[in-house]
């Protein structure tokens, strides 16, 4: 005899399996917060207040927690990834136009002064191409040093190149490299 | 920050205890507002600098769980929602609001 043949015929075994597997408001929990971002207070935040919970108000203050994690974890993520926002309410903008405009302030370097760059090195550009997140910085080096290895346009990220985001470090007239003598 | 019944309720709640740590799941008990509302305002506040926030230290923990996170009120916060409760008092739109009417901000 088959095992779900002897389940159809015996309910109480049913029950009582569906008993052993249990709602676990704690399980749940953690995989709620995965909604927030990993270096989001909130998640131990919630997974520590679980314990303070009532038993029996467990689960549904585990499913107001989904609600949360939705709208303040899940939705800011994707706000970021489809806005480039760093941080919510917060836009990335063109660090190029900025420079284009405010020649003094910041600047992304030329491929020639890119070249000597290697990963984690310091430089003078802090505009990520893309993506959210502040932390992002030191991939845009990482970036610049692969294409210094792998020279062309297509080391470059595709999507940066589409959204302008990479800087010839041409003068505003189109007629002299800005950071020549730097 | 807008001024909701939320917003009120956690001031209240938060200004029972003006200098004590407050706690997420005991301030959503004391305001009676769901954690769903409660911990975005909570974040704003942060934002704010309203309150400031810190961790239990997990050497004063006798149970097997990990260390709470708790908000505590700035002065700026105090002042802050203060004010927020006092034009909460004024305003028809928070009249018969639980714990506001006789309340000295």
């Amino acid at each position: 005899m088959s095992p779900n043949s002897s389940t159809a015929r015996c309910p109480g075994r049913r029950s009582w399996r569906l008993r052993r597997v249990r709602v676990r408001p704690g399980f749940f929990l953690r995989l709620i917060v995965l909604a927030y971002e990993r270096d989001n207070p909130r998640r131990d935040e919630l997974i520590a207040e679980l314990y303070l919970v009532p038993r029996i108000e467990r689960p549904f203050w585990v499913l107001q927690q989904l609600e949360t994690a939705l709208f303040e974890g899940l939705w800011q993520r994707i706000v970021c990834a489809v806005t480039d926002r760093t941080i919510y309410r917060w836009k990335l903008g063109s660090g190029v136009k900025y420079n284009r405009k405010h020649p003094d302030t910041s600047g992304s370097p030329t491929r020639s002064n890119a070249r000597p760059l290697s990963p984690a090195s310091s430089s003078r550009g802090r505009w990520c191409a893309g993506g959210s997140g502040v932390t992002k910085d030191g991939r845009w080096n990482g970036r610049v040093s692969r294409c210094a290895e792998h020279p062309g346009p297509d080391n470059y990220s595709k999507n940066a190149v589409r959204r302008g985001q990479y800087d010839e470090g041409l003068a505003t007239d189109g007629s002299q490299d800005r950071y020549e003598g730097d | 920050m807008r001024k909701t019944h939320a917003l009120i309720q956690v001031a209240i709640a938060l200004l029972d205890d003006p200098t004590g740590r407050h706690w997420g799941y005991q301030l959503s008990k004391q305001s009676g507002v769901r954690s769903g509302v409660l911990y975005p305002i909570l974040t704003r506040m942060l934002n704010e600098c309203w309150v400031t926030e810190g961790w239990e230290d997990p050497a004063t923990i006798k149970e097997k769980r990990s260390p709470r996170r708790y908000y505590e009120l700035t002065d700026e916060g105090r002042i802050a929602l203060g004010a927020i409760l006092l034009e909460a008092r004024r305003d028809t739109r928070f009249v018969g609001l639980p714990g506001l009417v006789g309340r000295s901000a």
